[in-house]
């Protein structure tokens, strides 16, 4: 899953084309505008940090200013301090000791998310400020001075070893949002528990995020003590903290133009007022209110507009997706009436005396249904009923019930989600799909492991998607629900639980969904559990048939005969509903 | 200890009705308002500027609350112009704009002047057990928990706190309704401002005369919030108290120089542990 | 009494994208006036465009003689809109009692709404989250006529039912336009809208292609199924059939 990848080369040329024409400009200039040039791609490069964890992993750390700070500790003491390595080779060990101090500050991310996390990393900015102020750790105080070495003092030298350094660091930005590190991070910002049911860890995806990010800031700030000369604890301070992460939202840093445009803007507005001999307050001001408009204005930031803009171009050019029908010539048999079900089953996925309680509410009580290997067995029972439960018993979300979930004899018990998802995968009642990937990437990044270009062709083929790189966000419901669905089927599971996949579609869609549902045991050997109110997609689809109601079974058994049960109907059904057909 | 327990009670007092105004914000709103020290703080210096004409201290108190009720329609103006459809992550963004201006403004306030500020209470003490404690303390804790029953009962009870729950529920459906959410909001706003101007009113007498130390202590606020669970007022309010006696015992000890750090560590300690079997509950 | 709701060349976007593009519709106060289309046609994107969800982007829209489009949300509840939007937005913090306070004008009171729900009565004081998913639909309604709307904007009120319950609610919508409302009745199952209602019109992708008394429709079934498929190019030519009220 490493190594360079088609999609990348395009960004990657533009940055380098960039970055050409920055050093272009900026290494004939005179000396001042050297120096700023250095400072704002040293705030770019924060700016990068911040784009990892928040722009591609969705996490509110507020701290990764703070994180610099520890690359600038490092840089202090061994360079300035004590002299043991000189800069700028003590660079690379601020970039690592900031790592596993990004990782600790990883960890309440865990538990915490949103603005509860925003709070605690907050929290840990102003910690870490207090310890700058207090000049106690090694390397805090500004008593000592780095000097650079004679081979990088000499004009525009330091400004090329920043450049290089920011040039490096987007590159392996670029290329990092692409593999698979880079897909799991996206899944997790749009939602961790379609993505753990994908098979992907949180736990560990998130401290990819926290790490990489930590490694931008201590470099960043190792860059910055060596050019300053000796650390400003004011740099770091919370404020300063809460200023940059806005600024990187309001630019957009998860891309790598957003993190180059904030440097950029950083570093001109702070010049321009000096020059022209302005207070700070002006420029706070200046801030306060353009973060205002910026905020109430967009989605993504400036860089994600003008991404926007871009991809609307490329839009025109590309149909809209169409699905393809199903292929005529395969005979579609919809069995309505299947043997009975066998209770005890050793293969597929089996629910015995399944009980989940919250508090003093029984969602599902002593629930038993099986469905046997390569076959399709619906559910179905009014809202409420408990359904939605079982298929999160199933998953893993749901931590404590009584009863036995197993799939092919193997209980699930005490399995965390992710690993759950090698056997058995599901889909979501709402879209869950990752909207900024293509249809490839998005199927690969289910796949879990490594997955061949056949692989992927026959899943989309299934979906009837065609091969193409519009992003997940710009195709139309249907197409993203039968994507979400072939994600499900790429992992080889033994089981697939589909939840509501016709709602919304019409008779038509609904049709031709049930159609492909029906090739699903055949051709992808999974055993299916379908949660439907579609009574006629249920007939087509599934010959046998559990009702919940009130979390307790009320039937199992051959479809035609459970729906026609005056009990089933009486509960649910009221007298025969007329769907269109 | 015991001093250190009530020297605490101050800095706790002041935490525990931000922390309050934080939590009634969040839910209401659904913004974490990281300014709303800095904007309590402009209305208290507001009111040294006031005292500084020599005007009576109380009524310079009152005017100082009026200027905090304006700069909170102001504050909520914006948010329910330009940020109604925004999502919680973007209108808490927009409020460090708050901030930052706040500080800005503050920091031109009170460079280089020295006021004073007398203690509207003459620094009287009561005595309990043994131990003289300031008035403007008591008034002050006590003043805070008064707050978060308050607000709690009105909220359950009264046709207005119906409509705020609904709209921090469903702020689209709610005005579909006809509840009139950008007046509520300005109103909260409005509200969130006294009340925190009335907090910074109490620090001022014993802090020093620079702004951002005031802006900052939306930091120990916020963490006392969350140690509420951003939802219930009365361990918002509980936290902050305990969060300022945490650092009184930090500041007398031999770690004095750290104490900016307690917030942090208290809430890691506290949440780590609440939340050490909650794997899904929160994730979406 | 109602007034008629008269949608004139309305653009509805979202973002970029027109969703619904120049239609034009009138629901008469005191009939039903059902929408369909199959999903993403821009039935709900009109109705978010006629409550203020979404600002229209061009057109007017009306309530009897007095356009409404360029009000914000809350007004144009007060001069009688009610909007019951899709996936039964109860506020599930608030006991029943408080859902119906919300919304409840001045002067009305919750008797009616009772009558048509009884089921609401007893429970009063349980919180709307406690509901069952047919109850909150009531709910949902319910707050809606307590409104004393004049026109009333129902989205996918089935979706997510069990039929016993779409059975029972949908006579309702009947009631209520009996009451002089204006009901708009957007459905994705075109057989249980036609029943009920008086007049309809298809959309799809984003227009309205097919239009007439809901008896009419009922017997060109074919019709409308292929409304519901047709492509851009069949957007041309819209189909008006001579009705007979």
């Amino acid at each position: 899953m490493s190594g360079l990848r088609r999609g990348s080369i395009p960004s990657l040329l533009t940055l380098m084309g960039v970055m050409l024409v920055l050093v272009a400009v900026v290494y004939p200039a005179p000396k001042y505008w050297q120096y700023v040039a250095t400072v704002g791609l040293i705030q770019a490069a924060i700016g990068l940090s911040i784009g990892v964890v928040y722009g591609s992993a969705g996490m509110l750390s507020l701290c990764q200013v703070s994180l610099a700070a520890v690359g600038s500790w490092t840089v202090g003491y061994l360079s300035g301090q004590s002299g043991i390595i000189p800069a700028p080779w003590s660079i690379p060990f601020g970039a690592l000791l900031a790592v596993p101090i990004g990782l600790l500050v990883g960890l309440p991310a865990m538990r915490l998310r949103g603005v509860n996390l925003a709070i605690v990393t907050l929290g840990f900015a102003v910690a870490i400020y207090s310890v700058g102020e207090a000049g106690e750790v090694p390397g805090s105080s500004p008593t000592f001075f780095v000097s650079l070495p004679a081979w990088l003092s000499g004009k525009g030298m330091w400004f090329l070893f920043v450049w290089a350094s920011f040039l490096g660091l987007a590159a392996a930005v670029i290329v990092l949002r692409r593999s698979r590190w880079g897909l799991t991070w996206l899944a997790i910002a749009r939602s961790e528990r379609a993505a753990a049911s994908m098979g992907v860890s949180v736990f560990r995806t998130k401290l990819t995020a926290f790490g990489v990010s930590a490694f931008i800031a201590g470099w960043a700030g190792g860059m910055l003590v060596a050019t300053i000369g000796s650390p400003d604890p004011g740099t770091f301070s919370p404020l300063e903290c809460l200023s940059f992460f806005v600024l990187a939202v309001m630019m957009g840093a998860g891309y790598w133009e957003g993190a180059l445009a904030l440097g950029f803007f950083n570093a001109v507005s702070s010049a321009l007022l000096r020059q022209w001999n302005l207070p700070p307050e002006i420029g706070s001001l200046l801030f306060a209110v353009g973060s205002v408009q910026v905020l109430s204005a967009g989605h993504g930031g400036f860089s994600g507009d003008v991404r926007r803009l871009i991809n609307r171009r490329r839009r025109r050019d590309e149909h809209v997706v169409t699905l393809r029908s199903r292929d005529a010539s395969a005979p579609a048999i919809a069995r309505t009436d299947g043997p009975p079900p066998a209770i005890d089953i050793g293969s597929g996925l089996q629910f015995r005396d399944l009980t989940v309680k919250y508090g003093a509410v029984t969602a599902l009580d002593s629930v038993t249904i099986s469905v046997p290997e390569r076959s399709i067995v619906g559910l179905v029972g009014p809202n409420g009923a408990g359904k939605s439960t079982l298929v999160d018993a199933a998953s893993g979300f749901i931590p404590s019930y009584t009863g036995n979930i197993m799939v092919d004899g193997r209980s699930l018990d005490g399995m965390p989600v992710h690993h759950r998802a090698r056997l058995l995968r599901r889909t979501f009642q709402s879209d869950r799909t990752v909207g900024e990937l293509n249809p490839g990437d998005y199927l690969r990044l289910s796949a879990v492991k490594a997955v061949t270009i056949a692989e992927i062709g026959e899943i989309l083929d299934f979906v009837g998607c065609p091969a193409t790189r519009t992003r997940l966000d710009q195709l139309d419901v249907r197409t993203r629900r039968l994507l979400m669905i072939g994600s499900c089927l790429v992992g080889q599971p033994k089981v697939a639980l589909i939840d509501e996949p016709a709602a919304g579609l019409s008779a038509d869609e609904s049709e031709d969904l049930g159609l492909r549902l029906l090739d699903i045991p055949e051709r992808f050997g999974a055993a299916v559990l379908v949660i439907e109110h579609d009574m006629e997609l249920v007939r087509l689809v599934c010959p046998t048939v559990a009702v919940l109601d009130f979390g307790k079974l009320i039937a199992f058994g051959p479809t035609a005969a459970v729906l026609d049960d005056p009990q089933v109907q009486a509960a649910y059904l009221g007298d025969e509903l007329v769907v269109p057909a | 200890m015991y001093e250190q327990i009530l020297g605490g009670l101050v800095a706790g007092g002041v935490y525990a009705a931000l922390a309050v105004c934080v939590v009634v914000m969040y839910q209401m709103l659904g913004v974490l308002s990281f300014a709303q020290s800095a904007l309590g703080a402009l209305g208290a210096c507001s009111m040294l500027w006031f005292q500084s004409f020599g005007m009576n201290p109380w009524l310079s108190v009152l005017l100082g609350l009026v200027v905090g009720a304006a700069i909170g329609v102001v504050a909520g103006w914006i948010m329910a112009r330009y940020f109604l459809e925004a999502s919680v992550e973007v209108r808490s963004a927009a409020t460090v704009g708050f901030l930052v201006a706040s500080v800005a403004i503050g920091n031109r306030i009170l460079n280089g002047s020295t006021y004073s500020f007398p203690d509207p209470f003459g620094g009287r003490t009561v005595t309990i057990g043994g131990q003289g404690i300031p008035i403007a303390t008591l008034v002050e804790v006590t003043l805070a928990f008064v707050l978060a029953v308050g607000i709690s009962v009105g909220l359950k009870k009264t046709f207005l706190g119906a409509q705020l729950r609904a709209m921090s529920e469903r702020a689209t459906t709610a005005q579909l309704l006809g509840v009139r959410v950008g007046l509520l909001t300005v109103l909260v706003w409005s509200a969130g401002c006294v009340v925190s101007t009335m907090a910074l009113v109490f620090v001022l007498p014993t802090s020093t005369t620079s702004f951002p130390p005031l802006a900052y202590l939306i930091v120990p606020a916020t963490a006392a919030a969350l140690l509420g669970l951003l939802q219930n007022i009365y361990m918002a309010a509980l936290g902050g108290v305990l969060i300022g006696i945490a650092e009184s015992l930090v500041l007398a000890s031999r770690f004095g120089r750290y104490t900016d750090a307690i917030p942090f560590l208290i809430v890691v300690a506290v949440m780590m542990y609440w939340r050490r079997k909650d794997v899904w509950s929160e994730a979406r | 009494m109602g007034s008629d709701l008269v949608i004139d060349s309305i653009t509805v976007k979202r973002g970029e994208l027109p969703v619904v593009r120049d239609v034009s519709l009138t629901a008469p106060a005191g009939k039903v006036t059902v929408l369909l289309g199959s999903n993403g046609a821009g039935k709900s994107t009109l109705l978010d465009g006629i409550s203020g969800v979404i600002p229209v982007a061009s057109g007017s829209v009306s309530l009897g003689d007095e356009p409404i489009q360029t009000l914000r949300r809350d007004r144009r509840a007060a001069k009688g809109l009610a909007y019951v939007e899709q996936g039964r937005t109860i506020f599930s913090n608030l006991t029943v009692q408080e859902n119906l306070a919300v919304a409840v004008k001045r002067g009305k009171n919750y008797d009616e709404a009772f009558e048509l729900f009884p089921e609401l009565k007893p429970r009063l004081r349980i919180t709307a989250q406690m509901l069952s998913g047919g109850e909150q639909q009531m709910l949902v309604l319910a707050r809606a006529l307590v409104s004393d709307p004049k026109v009333l904007l129902i989205d996918e009120m089935s979706q997510g039912l069990a039929p016993v319950i779409v059975k029972r609610l949908l006579p309702i919508v009947q009631t209520a336009a009996a009451k002089g409302i204006a009901v708009l009745l957007v459905e994705q199952f075109a057989h249980l809208a036609l029943g009920i209602g008086d007049r309809a019109s298809v959309m799809s992708v984003g227009t309205v292609v097919l239009e007439g008394t809901c008896t009419e429709l009922l017997g060109r079934m074919d019709d409308v199924r292929r409304a519901y498929l047709q492509g851009e190019s069949a957007a041309a030519d819209t189909e008006r059939i001579a009705q007979a009220g």
